[in-house]
């Protein structure tokens, strides 16, 4: 009878085991089949938009951008140089040493000049840039830096910024090719340089410049430049 | 009840003593392993007194359903034959030995209870064969059942005896097996040919040991000579003598001199093995061994009795407990079934919330994401290293117009008519994805329309790989030719 008893018991709790514990468990257990299923349908419609290999093609992608990535800092290594950069002389000292009456305090031009150069460091030192480029060369009839020298972010690459520059120039085609070759990137010159996006090189005296072209000693020329003066971009992504 | 194998309890209520024995049987093996005497040779009714103490007994050591629970039948005025019939089919040998019995004892069958033991034989079997008035067994199950006694058989104590003594002491010799007791006694005579029981009121408390050897010894020629048939002259080699009597030295003496025969008696089990701890109570490990009866009762429970013809008892309480150890089985499984359904649910649920998780389609996701940043990460470097290659071919870009110039020169070097000038230079510097481009406007005497662009394409031709040159179309404004040269200088 005890027996009985006990196992009564047993086959009670058993039950009221499986009516506590046992029915709420199958229910979840239905619920996350169903769950599954539905995960599986999630993964399958996912798994059908990506493309076979793409742990493969992710792998190429990333070696292709880290080397991309290494040419373009050998470029920019090229371009901005590794050591620090030969100091520009002062613009004072440059306005000085041409000694071009365009560029006189009292001239249109040259109010203009020491106006854009008060405007920031970076257009004091782009205007630098241009005047020493500028070299020799006489007849500058512009120099103005575009909207007041406001420093951009450089397309492409964001360790530079640029600003534009508009120069016009009446001189000798050999002082205007000169100038043209100095508005480049020197190697290892470092940063800031210029860099000329278009020029135009039209003749004053067409009678007569083709019978000097030979010798390159020509009458004057008028050499219009636009020209991009680089400088390194700060951390936070602005002057 | 033991779970490795049968177990059976055999109880002698037969002498005026409750001798109870239990077995347990292992494949081959049988082991003793428990034993209880209770005596009650000083009440006024020992028998009765002993079937009385039979309650508490088993109140204090239950036997479960699965034990065979064997008691001894009464076997007061027990008839006793062995018959030797052809070899038959059982069914005509129940009727043959059902005819014989009723026709010696000359009762109606109703009023007895027949049973009997076969031993074959190539040409005919032996029937050991006992009856017992019916009025007597019910009697005795009527005692056992207001007692609240379940048991699921009954032997008769001489068969019990002579199973005990033919497992222990197998022997193919005449001899005389006699269990006395301290009220009754039981005597069997036991031959190749046949077995024969008598229930003898004589016992221990019955007289002096030489008194009682010689009656033993009178009842033992009584028995012989109404029993066994006279064509067969009995001759015992040995009187095996079992219960209290066994335990009289004395009495043993006595009878060994009246009857004149070897009188052995059973001072250790040979085919029962002892348990390592057997459980005695009340009583001595010597008279534990003398239980021949209750052992042969056990033997009889484990159908290992050599000489046995149980009447079964159709017990509901018995039936019920012995269903016990399948219900408890069933409700066990049962249970577990139910607590194992919630708990497999329980892993199975856990199982396949783990399984795919929806981080997977997240993290393919992540990757697809991450691909299209990478991407664009390589397009943005592709472009950087581009503008910077542009930045740095803008040194080569300057030289350009002196490279343009001199070539010009080589041309106007070889015309008759130098007529001819450059009216306009023009350079726009390569940027990511557009080549740069130099373009030279000429004006030039249209008397060198027909070879200027010629010797224009021959003269740029070897610097520049990208070389147009249009015209001549009229120029404006004079009477010259123009001429358009467009370089590609990256």
């Amino acid at each position: 009878m005890k027996t009985l008893v006990v196992l009564a018991v047993l086959l009670l709790a058993a039950v009221a085991e499986f009516f506590v514990v046992g029915r709420p468990a199958l229910a979840a257990e239905r619920l996350a089949h169903a769950d599954l299923l539905a995960r599986e349908a999630s993964v399958k419609a996912m798994e059908a938009r990506l493309p076979p290999n793409l742990t493969a093609e992710l792998g190429a992608l990333l070696g292709d951008r880290d080397r991309l990535a290494e040419l373009a800092r050998r470029r920019l290594n090229w371009l901005t140089g590794v050591q620090e950069p030969a100091a520009l002389p002062a613009f004072d000292e440059l306005l000085e040493a041409r000694k071009d009456r365009a560029l006189a305090l009292e001239s249109r031009l040259g109010s203009s000049v020491r106006a854009q150069r008060a405007s920031s460091a970076e257009a004091e030192e782009a205007l630098s840039l241009l005047l020493e480029a500028l070299g020799d060369a006489k007849g500058l009839e512009v120099l103005e830096l575009s909207d007041g020298g406001k420093l951009v972010p450089t397309p492409h690459i964001e360790q530079l910024e640029q600003m534009q520059a508009s120069i016009v120039l009446s001189c000798s085609l050999t002082e205007a090719v000169g100038v043209l070759e100095r508005l480049t990137p020197q190697p290892t010159g470092g940063l800031p340089f210029a860099g000329v996006l278009s020029c135009s090189l039209r003749r004053i005296e067409p009678e007569r410049w083709g019978l000097q072209l030979q010798a390159f000693d020509t009458p004057p020329v008028r050499l219009a430049v636009t020209v991009a003066i680089y400088f390194a971009r700060d951390a936070e992504g602005g002057p | 009840m033991s779970l490795f194998g049968q177990s059976a309890v055999g109880i002698d209520l037969s002498d005026g003593t409750l001798k109870a024995v239990r077995l347990v049987r292992s494949g081959r093996r049988v082991t003793w392993t428990a034993s209880w005497r209770v005596g009650c040779a000083g009440e006024r009714d020992p028998q009765q007194a002993a079937l009385d103490a039979l309650p508490a007994l088993l109140a204090r050591h239950p036997v479960s359903g699965g034990t065979m629970l064997v008691i001894s039948a009464p076997s007061r005025g027990i008839f006793s034959r062995t018959y030797l019939i052809p070899a038959l089919d059982g069914t005509r040998l129940d009727e043959l030995v059902r005819y014989e019995v009723l026709a010696e004892t000359g009762r109606p069958e109703d009023d007895l209870v027949i049973r009997h033991h076969v031993r074959r034989g190539p040409l005919e079997s032996q029937a050991l064969t006992w009856a017992l008035p019916r009025a007597t067994v019910d009697a005795f199950r009527a005692e056992l059942v207001s007692r609240h006694v379940a048991c699921d058989a009954l032997e008769t104590p001489g068969f019990a005896l002579a199973s005990f003594v033919e497992h222990e002491r197998p022997q193919n010799q005449d001899r005389v097996l006699l269990a006395v007791g301290e009220v009754a006694s039981e005597l069997v005579l036991a031959r190749p040919g046949g077995v024969w029981m008598r229930h003898l009121p004589l016992g221990l408390q019955h007289g002096e040991p030489a008194e009682l050897a010689a009656r033993f010894k009178a009842e033992i020629a009584a028995a012989v000579a109404t029993l066994l048939p006279p064509e067969q002259p009995f001759a015992p080699v040995e009187l095996v003598l079992t219960e209290e009597g066994a335990c009289d030295a004395a009495f043993t003496t006595a009878l060994r001199s009246a009857t004149g025969l070897r009188v052995a008696r059973l001072d250790a089990l040979q085919r029962i093995r002892a348990a390592r701890r057997v459980s005695h109570e009340g009583h001595s490990p010597e008279q534990a061994l003398a239980m021949g009866k209750a052992f042969g009762l056990a033997l009889c429970g484990l159908k290992l009795g050599r000489i046995s013809a149980p009447i079964e008892v159709a017990s509901p309480e018995r039936e019920a407990l012995r269903r016990v150890p399948t219900i408890a089985a069933s409700v066990l499984v049962a249970s577990a079934t139910l607590v194992g359904i919630g708990e497999l649910a329980r892993w199975n649920t856990t199982r396949l919330q783990t399984a795919l998780p929806i981080s997977l389609a997240g993290s393919l996701a992540d990757v697809q994401r991450r691909r299209d940043e990478t991407a664009a990460e390589r397009a943005e470097a592709a472009a950087s290293a581009e503008a910077l290659l542009s930045l740095a071919q803008r040194r080569t870009e300057a030289l350009q117009p002196r490279r343009a110039l001199a070539r010009l020169a080589d041309v106007i070097s070889g015309l008759d008519v130098a007529n001819l000038h450059l009216e306009q230079l023009w350079l726009s510097a390569a940027e990511p994805g557009h080549p740069g481009v130099m373009t030279l406007t000429l004006h030039a005497d249209p008397s060198q329309d027909e070879a200027l662009g010629e010797r224009l394409n021959a003269a740029f031709g070897g610097d520049w790989a990208d070389v147009r040159v249009r015209g001549p179309e009229p120029a404006p404004g004079s009477a010259l030719s123009r001429w358009v040269v467009e370089l590609a200088v990256s």
